[in-house]
Order: structure tokens, then C-alpha cells, then sequence
């Protein structure tokens, strides 16, 4: 069996990973928020990590929960929108943006305003400023890379030009962080992350990055653990945002997964030259690849003339025991720029070897015949 | 036939594609098929599959596996699918699944 489905969720992880998580389920629970001098609070700690990452100095501004949807329906749902604020965003953009969006506007609180993306999956910074200042929103939302083609926009201009027109930034790092320098995203007033991706964390682990000074609602109230005697949430974050018991397993394996990912850096240019060996490999058996220039995460998306995705996607997965993903991604906008009704995707981590690639660039040839 | 069922999901709302287990294997089952289906096989892959398809109708599978995924036209599902089990049914094949 071979995975290329690492877009979706990592596999494998560092085995750290496993055994920190095995290992928090037979120790005693810890009581985050607690403190004490000689608690150790897994969160705090994961909060640490990921704000390196991220460039930012507050970790405490990292409010932590199950995923990148948990984030970004946070970010979203909780922001102080006045009725009829007009959100922009892109058609690159997966389910977790675009359903908190659509329920918004379809109570009429929002306005959202979807800006196209080229063939290749990237907005363009000139389009996204000429939006930023014609619309003039309360919110800018964008991916940091589309999921589905792996392209990388450039989040610096995308920010300054949204900050220039008076607008917040919430960005969607899930398909980066972990395998691109993020920060870059340290200047957006929101960042959503996932801990299963290229962090190499377990599923049910992430968090969002708010920025001092915003002020969101949260929508999930309950238990913090201390300061119980209050009737509303805390006001500090990450209190603010987290309630009830958190993933504590999924977080000490998370947190494994960070400080091995420091001491075993991400191989950018290793990881550049598979893209590229399956890339080309792809093209020459046949397919056709969307091919973003630029900075790209390892995410390619191909379709084969005359054959539909799921024809093409069972003979892979069923018949060559390939792991990948076909039809729309989770990010149904996009197609329309690409060109495309779906496409067959595959995802590699820094575990994916060139053995696997020419496997895969083989099976690719064999099923076009 | 014998046969179990049970639905895939993927991406499109309105897909209604079925896993179905029988006692046979897919190149016997796809001998099985009627004239008019379009039957196409690939023996370059590693497990050889085969892949029939009438008008929207679509049935594919490995060729030594006795597991096929049966695709119904979205509009009309529910009558193609009964009368695909009854088709199965009639079917007079020994073999537990």
C-alpha cells in the first residue's frame, strides 16, 4: 500500500507521536489551567511550539480544539460582525470557510464577496487589493495554499493589502504549517491550523491564532476549570475560547510531533524534487497536472483525458492499493477556475519515498494503458 | 445470488453508488452481464479489474475479488437499484458470500 493522501491527514507519523498519546492515556490526567510550579500543562507547551512556527510572541493567543474546522468556525462564528459587513474571500477556499460563510450570509448578517482564482489554484494580489478596496470588508479570509493544488499564495501581500483597506485577516494555514515557513501569516489578526497534517500531530488536534486585542465571542461555552464562579467565559485567552475537557492524548502527541519535527527539520529542496520527479512523471505517462509556479506544498492534481475520477481513483486505490483522494476536495469553488469538474489528488509527506513515486507515476501510465 | 450491500459515499450529494459482496468473482460476474453492456477490462494493473458501464449505469471491480461497486443514475436510483438485486437474484449461482 502506498499514502498519498497526506493533504488530507499524515501517515505515517514519527513514532513519538504514537507513544506520547499511549502514554498520557495511562498516566494520570493532567489539569490544564491549573498552574503550579511543578505542573506540567501539555497545552501550554503545544502552544509554545506552535507559536514558533507561527513567528508569534503570545502563545497564550493560541486557543486549542479538534481541527482547523473547530478554528475557523471559531474565527468566523465569533468575530464582531455588524449586520450587513461584506466578507471577501476565494473560490480556493475548503467547506470550513465556505459553510460558516454561507449560514452567515443566509441569515443575512453577511455579505460574501468570492474572488476567483487562476488556473493553478492562486489569487492573484492585484485582484485581491482591487477587492480590498472596492469592498472595503470587515474580514478577509484566505487559504494559505489550496488544498487542492498544493499552490502557495502570497500571504504577505494578501494581509498588507486587507490591513491597508481596513479589513481583519483570518488565514487558513492547514495545508502549510508543518511543511512551509508560516511566519509569514504572523501579521493576520487570525490563523486556523490543524495538528494531522503536516504538523504530524494526531486527528482531533488544532487551534487558532488570534491576535491581541480582537476580540471574538465564543460560541462554545462551558467548563474552564477554574474560575468557575464566573457566569460568562474568562475574558484572557486562551480561556476565553476553550471550553470544556480537551483531546489531552492528542496534545502530548502533538507536542511529541513538534519537538521532533525540531530536531529532524522539514527537507525542503528532498521534498521539492519528488514533487517535481512525480510531477513530470505524471505528465509524461499522460495525465494532465495542474502545475502552480511558485511555492507549492507537495499536493498534485491531475485528471486523464477520457476517463472520469472515480474510474481512474478506483483502479488506483483498488487495484494499485494507492491511497489518494478524488472528486472536489472538501473546496467545491475552485473548480470552476481550474477548469475542471474534480480531479484525482496525491498528497506526499516527508516520509514518501522515490520508490513510491515512480510506483505511483507507473500505476498512472498502466490505468491510462 | 446471494449478495450483501451497503452504500459508498463521496463527494457529490446525489451519488448513489453501492458496495456489493458476492459469491462469485468479478470476472464471473461480468460474464454474467447482459448484451448491451459496454465491458472493458485492464490486466496491465497490478490486480486486474474490469469496468462496465450502460448509459449511466456502471459496474466496476477487480477481476479476482468478489467485492463490485455498482453505480446507479441519480435520477431514477432506487428502481435501477431493485431491479438490479432482482436481476441478482434471479441469478441462479451457488456460493455463500
Amino acid at each position: 500500500m502506498i499514502y498519498l493522501n497526506n493533504a488530507a491527514t499524515s501517515w505515517p507519523k514519527p513514532p513519538c507521536v504514537a507513544e506520547a498519546a499511549a502514554r498520557a492515556l495511562t498516566e494520570r490526567p493532567g489539569a490544564a489551567h491549573r498552574g503550579g510550579i511543578e505542573a506540567f500543562d501539555v497545552y501550554e507547551a503545544v502552544r509554545e511550539g506552535v507559536a514558533r512556527l507561527l513567528g508569534v510572541s503570545e502563545p497564550p493567543c493560541i486557543a486549542l480544539g479538534a481541527n482547523a474546522s473547530w478554528a475557523l468556525n471559531l474565527g468566523i462564528f465569533g468575530f464582531p460582525f455588524k449586520d450587513g459587513d461584506t466578507v471577501v474571500t476565494t473560490r480556493a477556499e475548503h467547506n470550513s470557510v465556505l459553510r460558516p460563510l454561507w449560514r452567515l450570509e443566509s441569515e443575512g448578517r453577511i455579505k460574501t464577496v468570492y474572488l476567483d482564482v487562476d488556473a493553478s489554484g492562486r489569487v492573484s494580489a492585484e485582484l485581491w487589493r482591487k477587492a480590498m478596496q472596492k469592498y472595503h470588508p470587515r474580514l478577509a479570509v484566505f487559504t494559505h495554499a489550496s488544498n487542492v493544488t498544493g499552490a502557495v499564495n502570497d500571504a504577505k501581500a494578501l494581509i498588507d493589502a486587507a490591513h491597508e483597506a481596513g479589513a481583519a485577516v483570518l488565514t487558513d494555514a492547514s495545508q502549510t504549517l508543518g511543511c512551509l515557513d508560516c511566519s509569514v501569516l504572523s501579521s493576520a489578526d487570525m490563523v486556523a491550523f490543524t495538528g494531522h497534517k503536516y504538523l504530524l500531530g494526531p486527528q482531533g488536534t488544532g487551534g487558532l491564532y488570534v491576535r491581541p486585542g480582537l476580540a471574538l465571542l465564543p460560541r462554545l461555552v462551558g467548563g474552564t476549570g477554574i474560575k468557575s464562579d464566573m457566569d460568562t467565559m474568562p475574558e484572557e485567552m486562551p480561556l476565553h475560547l476553550e471550553a470544556g475537557t480537551g483531546n489531552e492524548p492528542g496534545f502530548h502527541g502533538l507536542l511529541a510531533a513538534l519537538d521532533w519535527a525540531e530536531q529532524n527539520p522539514y527537507e525542503a529542496n528532498a521534498e521539492l524534487s519528488r514533487y517535481e520527479r512525480l510531477r513530470d512523471g505524471l505528465a509524461e505517462a499522460g495525465a494532465e497536472v495542474i502545475c502552480p509556479g511558485g511555492a507549492v506544498t507537495p499536493v498534485i492534481s491531475f485528471t486523464v483525458p477520457g476517463m472520469s475520477c472515480a474510474e481512474l481513483g478506483f483502479m488506483l486505490s483498488d487495484s494499485c492499493e494507492i491511497v489518494c483522494r478524488t472528486g472536489l476536495h472538501c473546496a467545491p469553488k475552485i473548480f470552476a477556475c481550474l477548469g475542471v469538474p474534480e480531479t484525482v489528488r496525491f498528497s506526499l509527506s516527508r516520509f514518501t519515498t522515490d520508490i513510491e513515486v515512480d510506483f505511483a507515476i507507473n500505476a498512472v501510465r498502466d490505468c491510462i494503458g | 445470488m446471494k449478495y450483501s450491500c451497503k452504500k459508498v459515499e463521496n463527494c457529490f450529494a446525489d451519488s448513489q453508488t453501492w458496495e456489493y459482496r458476492l459469491p462469485i468473482s468479478g470476472e464471473a460476474f461480468s460474464a454474467l452481464l447482459p448484451k448491451g453492456w459496454a465491458i472493458r477490462r485492464n490486466t496491465r494493473l497490478r490486480r486486474p479489474v474490469f469496468i462496465a458501464a450502460l448509459g449511466a449505469f456502471s459496474v466496476k471491480g477487480v477481476l479476482d475479488e468478489s467485492i463490485i461497486k455498482v453505480s446507479f443514475p441519480s435520477d431514477n436510483w432506487e428502481k435501477e437499484k431493485h431491479d438490479f438485486e432482482e436481476w441478482l437474484e434471479k441469478k441462479n449461482v451457488e456460493g455463500d458470500i
